[in-house]
């Protein structure tokens, strides 16, 4: 299944017919812009390794062809932009400026953001303490500075000053009986980290849609599914059938809610608890999880609510808690509102030849490990420049490659079915004839039974009647299956042509769910507790190390107790913490108990089996 | 809505372990209280002033004889103090077990906790000799942690289901599916 393009025009007509609309949350400060002002407004950067990075474009002189030539690449250069120049930071951070934000700020109060309920109050004492880590990590790690989001925002909004515009860039291609249709958007700059609370900020953002089409055989095109990318989720979870109520639309419009900073794309609105998983080394990891499978199945030990996410998901306790607010009260873009879309830019038109000819980044390398800091390439290539699946392989990235547009769907099925009663019908035919060679067999093996002259044959019979045994009834269980999956294919074939459709969310095993109300509302005090509890524990640390060296054990006990006890208190989990303190002590008390009576539990295990062979032996005889 | 029997088995059980226990830990505690030597203590006490000259007159093996005692009234009271907890806590839990309610697991459950650190305590302490009597409990609680954290009993105590408010059916037991 090769992806083909289509033409501009008709490309054109499909990408306005099918646009979606953008609700962004409130104190959203970029949105969704051409590329062309944004790398006029950039100077090109090479970094070799270990070396500094080199200027190859200053700002200014730079346009979307020079990027597309991509000057000085060699093994191991990484290609950047820089939106804002480390300069000028200073300068653009400096009072007069900050002052002039803050009131031109209070002038707009509908476009602040306010955090609401913190993070931190929706999750464990020990995500906390990873999430403190992590921040304290980005001083060590590569990370772009904080007045950077200050900077790219002055510098967004002296583009929108010299042209308010909002654009998006598309790209049409057919893959199979698929009619793709990408809706790319490009962002100065993501400030999640440094606007709304996140994990990153970086220069350059680029997030995409999908819709998917079917054609009819008189030509007349038909939304079926849309897919919105988030946080690197793929496969089927991604996508939503168009008659699905969670795909909101407008007409023909899907509507996109925007998360604040992050401008990932959720199709309700609402605040996702996104959690950054740090996974243990593998070792570990396996270890952790065969307990955990000795303890659940063999102990028969409780595992939650018993739910399939419950069950299989094995708790991370180095998880980071960050919110993403699509709360969809802010400006909103697309057909019909203040904020209209100017026509797309197609990015397989020979003008958006930087598309294929730009591997680098598209915005400032930062060189963070964990490349949350670093720009992201473009819409063609990842982070270590090869071809994004998304690209190349549209349907397959949202798990469509094996489901038939709604036209090929009958027809798919009956030519499935017809194949089976095929196979049916040779399984038969082959079942018939090896079953009148295995009786043939049969008889000749009863002959030669009991002769002695043809034990050495017998066995060679015997052995090969044996073999075409089970052969026959391998056959029969797969003809009964076959027919079984034919029954099938044709009852599903009545459900379509009665015009039954599948359940709309049948596919979906984990679905992205904004946080409920429910989930949302605590108490002040739980609240304030969750932001001060890891400062005070480490305090509380020092305070202990420092004026109770006599009793430090004890005083290290207590207070962590304390602790324990006030958090799980606040968040209603006084049995988990009690049933976990008791495993702990339960797992102690059982290695002082192989350790104080070692060879008495080995005499009495011996014991133990000796008696039960005696019994086993004896019962034999009493039969 | 009445209890199911099968799946109120388990809780039935675990009420009547935990009685068990209580009564099992009362005995021991009546055990090493009455193994000391009350009078001798208490005629210690009472020449404790004299302790001086006491010291420079008696005996080496008299010495060590008036501590030995004194140190095993003071591990009676002790383990007698620290079991107490638990052992109030094993009364109520068992209740809230047999009249199956919410708080029962979670009592028995504490009954555990303090047990198991009451036997840490008196097996980790260097004052007296580890006492013998600490391993069985040890034994006793790790069966019952695992016993109380089994699905079986969880399930009735944990559902999602809010329990019913009538009197004497103040759980829904839920069957696990």
């Amino acid at each position: 299944m090769t992806a083909e393009h289509v033409e501009a025009d008709a490309a054109m007509t499909l990408l306005r017919r099918f646009e979606p609309l953008m609700h962004f949350t409130r104190g959203e400060r970029f949105y969704p812009m051409d590329v062309e002002p944004y790398v006029r407004s950039c100077s090109l950067w090479v970094q070799h390794a270990d070396e500094e990075a080199v200027c190859l474009v200053p700002r200014g002189e730079l346009t979307s062809e020079d990027l597309a030539q991509q000057p000085q690449d060699e093994f191991g250069a990484t290609h950047f932009l820089r939106f804002t120049d480390p300069q000028s930071f200073r300068e653009l951070y400096s009072r007069r400026l900050r002052r002039k934000h803050v009131s031109e700020k209070r002038k707009e109060p509908d476009n602040v953001f306010r955090a609401g309920r913190g993070r931190l109050a929706r999750v464990g004492y020990l995500s906390r303490v990873v999430d403190a880590l992590y921040s304290l990590a980005l001083l060590a790690r590569g990370r772009l500075p904080g007045e950077a989001s200050f900077a790219s925002s002055i510098r967004y909004q002296h583009i929108m000053s010299e042209r308010e515009q909002y654009r998006y860039h598309g790209r049409v291609l057919r893959q199979g009986d698929w009619i793709v249709l990408q809706y790319w958007f490009f962002y100065a700059f993501n400030d999640w980290r440094s606007g709304f609370y996140g994990a990153n900020d970086h220069e350059g953002d680029w997030e995409k849609i999908l819709v998917y089409l079917s054609e009819s055989e008189t030509g007349e095109v038909r939304p079926e599914w849309a897919a919105y990318a988030a946080h690197d989720y793929k496969g089927d979870d991604l996508r939503r059938s168009w008659d699905d109520p969670e795909l909101e639309k407008v007409g023909e419009h899907p509507i996109v809610y925007v998360g604040a900073g992050t401008h990932a794309s959720y199709y309700s609105r609402g605040e996702y608890l996104t959690e950054l998983e740090i996974r243990p080394p593998s070792p570990i990891a396996r270890a952790v999880d065969a307990i955990r499978s000795l303890w659940r199945k063999r102990l028969h030990q409780y595992s939650g609510d018993g739910t399939r996410s419950a069950q299989n998901e094995a708790p991370n306790l180095f998880v980071v808690p960050f919110v993403d607010y699509a709360r969809g009260d802010g400006a909103a873009v697309g057909p019909g509102q203040e904020k209209e879309w100017e026509p797309p830019r197609l990015l397989d038109s020979p003008s958006s030849a930087w598309v294929s000819g730009y591997r680098g980044l598209w915005g400032f390398y930062a060189q963070d490990p964990f490349e949350g800091e670093d720009a992201p390439a473009g819409p063609m290539y990842n982070h270590d420049k090869s071809v994004r699946r998304e690209w190349y392989d549209p349907v397959g990235w949202a798990g469509l490659d094996k489901v038939p547009t709604q036209t090929e769907a009958l027809r798919t099925i009956l030519k499935q079915r017809s194949d089976v009663v095929t196979r049916c019908a040779m399984l038969r035919a082959e079942i018939e004839q090896k079953s009148d060679q295995l009786k043939r067999l049969g008889v000749e093996v009863a002959a030669m039974r009991g002769q002695s002259h043809l034990l050495a044959s017998y066995e060679a019979k015997k052995m090969q009647l044996d073999e075409l045994s089970r052969e026959v009834e391998q056959l029969r269980a797969q003809l009964v299956t076959d027919k079984t999956v034919s029954e099938s294919l044709e009852g599903y074939a009545a459900q379509l042509q009665a015009g039954e459709r599948e359940p709309t969310r049948a596919h979906i095993s984990r679905a992205l769910h904004p946080v409920s109300d429910d989930e949302g509302r605590t108490g002040r005090v739980a609240e304030i507790w969750a932001a001060v509890s890891v400062g005070l524990m480490l305090i509380a640390l020092v305070w202990i190390i420092m004026f109770q060296r006599q009793a430090i054990y004890s005083a290290l006990v207590s207070s962590i107790a304390l602790f324990a006890l006030l958090e799980a208190s606040f968040r209603g989990r006084l049995a988990n913490l009690v049933s976990s303190v008791n495993v702990g002590l339960g797992m102690l008390a059982a290695l002082i108990i192989a350790y104080e009576f070692f060879w008495q539990i080995v005499a009495l295990a011996v014991l133990i089996v000796g008696i039960y062979v005696l019994w086993d032996n004896l019962r034999e005889l009493r039969r | 809505m009445k209890p199911d029997k099968t799946s109120s088995r388990p809780i039935r059980a675990v009420g009547l372990l935990l009685i068990l226990q209580a009564i099992g830990l009362v005995g021991l505690i009546a055990y090493g209280l009455l193994q000391v030597d009350w009078q001798q203590v208490r005629s210690d006490s009472q020449q404790q002033g004299l302790e001086l000259e006491i010291q420079l007159d008696s005996s080496q093996q008299q010495q060590e004889g008036e501590e030995e005692s004194g140190l095993e009234a003071a591990r009676a009271i002790v383990a007698a103090i620290l079991f107490l907890p638990s052992i109030v806590l094993a009364i109520l839990g068992a209740l809230g077990f047999l009249i199956f309610s919410r708080r029962g697991w979670l009592l028995a459950s504490l009954a555990q906790t303090l047990s198991l650190g009451a036997c840490m305590e008196l097996y980790y302490d260097s004052v007296w000799e580890k006492p013998g009597f600490v391993y069985p409990v040890m034994l006793y609680c790790i069966l019952m942690i695992l016993y109380l954290n089994s699905s079986a009993v969880r399930v009735v105590f944990h559902s999602r289901h809010k329990p019913a408010k009538t009197m004497g059916q103040d759980l829904e037991v839920v069957r696990d599916s």
